[in-house]
């Protein structure tokens, strides 16, 4: 395993060797003045990526309580005429991104956040579960990230990613379901997960132990007196909290493709981060470990209360007491394509951990001619 | 509103107001003594019970899962977070590491090492770390630097360090009488105000750290924590304030510690006891 003193180097150098199968990802990276992994005009790596997540192009939003308290007040005040049932009502945002999604949008095959259509000879049943490739490969690719950020190596990306997810009861079935998986779909998981992992040693940069790096960040803000629970779980975080201005930076590891609703998603985790700390995030990411492109919105006040008022609508949807939009605009799909109703997910298209694809490469996504945002970091 | 609101070390370094006098203390340990005993009348011969805050809670919000029969036990991460945790933090408080990212792989690699070396389990699972490969080694430490951070982040450790104890032994305390009834109490910090020259010693102020959000009976759970301290050593005055921190949901509370604190904290054992001892007496009516 690399020593942590290397990791500075990481993402600064070129890989010398090519990574094969079970091989040392991390390892084969030898320090170097070469130009950054990828090229001047690939992803951006090392303090390059660092730089693109501190530097947003804003000043930081000041801690403001009473804006904050605003929010809240809305956000109660909207949910003042609905009834909860006995139980509190749990909103994640994979839950809001579902119920805000025109139903040409929702797919069973779709997660948000680990977008990959499901192969049907992929996708097979465990016990109150379901599986396919896609879901796998972010899981397993989850499992590295965290382990690059504890430790700054990988030396066997699946094994150590199994080895991980193997602790945690509730991945069981999952493991099992990737041991259980015939020679050709394992290889193809097997060949995605290390080509990323790859990716996210090579790029990933070393972040200074006193900025507080931290992974699988969970926060929940209770609203309407408890009734309703907002619950946030974001892959890293950094920063330490502070009482007068933004100082943490949430992101979020991304292992399909780009998706309109991801965008969302980093802001309903900016919105409950403001009401669990009082305190804004000055920037919410999105990390997509398939290209090694980081998406990055600075957070002010504009993005959370445009967050609140979709995270009420959304809630009042839940509920049954409001109606979704007919013009399809709260729909993150439909409004980035400007055209309603739009693509309906092509399931039994190729999925990303098969292709193979060079990194750089446009995914092999219907939506991935259009579904760019202008203000995203450029490949 | 607290006067601490938003200011864990405040909380924890203010001198308390009051204390609870010794006759508070007796009688609130007769009524945890007569209600355990009726509570646990119909518990089965042999059956142990252990009350602790994760039970109390369980019991209230969650009674559905009291009745789930317990699996065996196996290490996980979410088992080590907190101990290890703990130990990053003490080896940040001495000054070793700058936080608890830093702190958390010697720290545990220090453990591994002493275990092979003397044999000696300061924290049980070293054997079971030791045993790990990269990933699951990788998951652990990182589970226990989530749990540390935002502690670390919380208090003002400063201020807070000279006089705290992190991570002390959990109190534990056997209910007198029939059944076989414990009690224990961990809190994560535990402070010794600091006072003037002269000036009596003060009781000691303990911090909770818990997950989710501080549910409705949340002061009856801060002032167990002080029951059971107080009951268990007759040397150690009952803590006078006890501090809960919930990371997740940002949320604060302050427990000052009286004689109608601890009643409070009696009576949600006594609940806590007769909730655990129907579930055990359902387990064994239902046929395997």
């Amino acid at each position: 395993m690399a020593p942590r003193g290397a990791r500075g180097q990481r993402g600064g150098v070129p890989r010398t060797t090519e990574a094969t199968g079970g091989g040392a990802v991390g390892a084969d990276v030898a320090a170097s003045g070469a130009p950054e992994w990828g090229g001047p005009t690939g992803p951006l790596a090392g303090t390059a990526l660092l730089d693109r997540l501190r530097m947003t192009g804003r000043a930081r939003p000041t801690v403001d309580p009473a804006f904050v308290a605003d929010l809240r007040a809305y956000l109660d005040e909207g949910l003042t005429d609905v009834v909860v049932g006995p139980d509190r009502l749990v909103i994640t945002r994979d839950r809001l991104t579902q119920v805000l999604l025109c139903p040409s949008h929702r797919s069973p095959d779709r997660c948000p956040t680990h977008v990959i259509p499901a192969r049907p000879a992929a996708h097979r049943e465990a016990p109150g579960r379901s599986f396919n490739l896609g879901l796998a490969c972010g899981a397993l690719v989850g499992a590295l990230f965290r382990q690059i950020v504890a430790t700054g190596a990988v030396a066997d990306p699946m094994g150590d990613a199994l080895d991980a997810l193997g602790l945690d009861g509730y991945q069981t079935p999952l493991v099992a379901w990737v041991e259980g998986l015939d020679a050709a779909e394992r290889s193809a998981l097997r060949a995605e997960v290390e080509r990323q992992a790859e990716g996210l040693v090579a790029r990933w940069p070393s972040f200074d132990p006193s900025w507080l790096p931290r992974t699988d960040q969970s926060a929940r803000a209770p609203l309407a007196g408890g009734s309703v629970e907002l619950r946030s779980r974001v892959d890293f975080a950094v920063g330490r909290p502070d009482r007068s201005s933004a100082s943490v930076a949430l992101v979020d590891v991304v292992t399909g493709a780009r998706r309109p609703e991801h965008r969302e998603a980093r802001h309903f985790d900016a919105l409950v981060e403001t009401l669990r700390g009082h305190a804004p995030p000055f920037a919410t990411a999105t990390y997509l470990a398939r290209t090694g492109e980081l998406d990055v919105d600075p957070v002010d006040h504009e993005l959370l209360a445009t967050a609140a008022r979709r995270t009420l609508s959304g809630i009042r949807q839940v509920l049954g007491v409001e109606a979704p939009a007919a013009d399809g605009t709260s729909c993150a799909v439909c409004r980035t394509l400007l055209v309603r109703p739009a693509v309906v997910v092509a399931v039994g298209a190729p999925t990303p951990v098969a292709t193979g694809r060079p990194e750089s490469a446009g995914a092999p996504d219907p939506l991935g001619a259009v579904a760019t945002f202008p203000e995203e970091v450029a490949a | 509103m607290s006067r601490f609101e938003g200011n864990p070390t405040a909380a924890l370094l203010a001198r308390p107001s009051g204390a609870v006098a010794p006759g508070e203390l007796e009688e609130a340990r007769a009524q945890l003594v007569a209600g355990v005993a009726d509570a646990a009348a119909g518990l089965a011969p042999g059956t142990h019970l252990e009350i602790g805050l994760p039970q109390l809670r369980r019991a209230r919000y969650r009674p559905e899962l009291v009745a789930e029969p317990e699996g065996a036990f196996t290490w996980k991460p979410a088992f080590v977070r907190r101990s290890l945790g703990i130990a990053t933090l003490r080896a940040c408080v001495g000054g070793r590491y700058r936080a608890p990212a830093e702190a958390v792989g010697p720290v545990a690699d220090l453990a591994v090492e002493e275990w092979r070396r003397t044999g000696w389990r300061a924290f049980h699972w070293e054997p079971w770390l030791a045993g790990l490969g990269a990933g699951g080694r990788a998951a652990v430490l990182a589970d226990a630097v989530t749990w540390a951070t935002p502690l670390w982040s919380a208090l003002d450790w400063a201020a807070v360090g000279p006089v705290a104890e992190l991570g002390r032994p959990d109190d534990r305390w056997p209910v007198p009488g029939p059944g076989d009834v414990h009690l224990r109490s961990r809190s994560e910090v535990r402070v010794l105000p600091p006072v003037a020259a002269g000036a009596p010693s003060s009781p000691s102020v303990l911090l909770s750290v818990a997950g989710g959000r501080p549910g409705d009976g949340w002061h009856d759970e801060l002032a167990f924590l002080a029951l059971v301290a107080g009951v268990a050593s007759a040397a150690r005055s009952v803590p006078a304030r006890v501090v809960g921190l919930w990371p997740e949901s940002g949320a604060l509370r302050v427990a000052e510690v009286d004689g109608h604190a601890l009643i409070g904290a009696v009576d949600r054992v006594v609940d806590t006891v007769a909730v655990l001892v129907d579930a055990s007496t359902a387990r064994m009516a239902t046929p395997a």
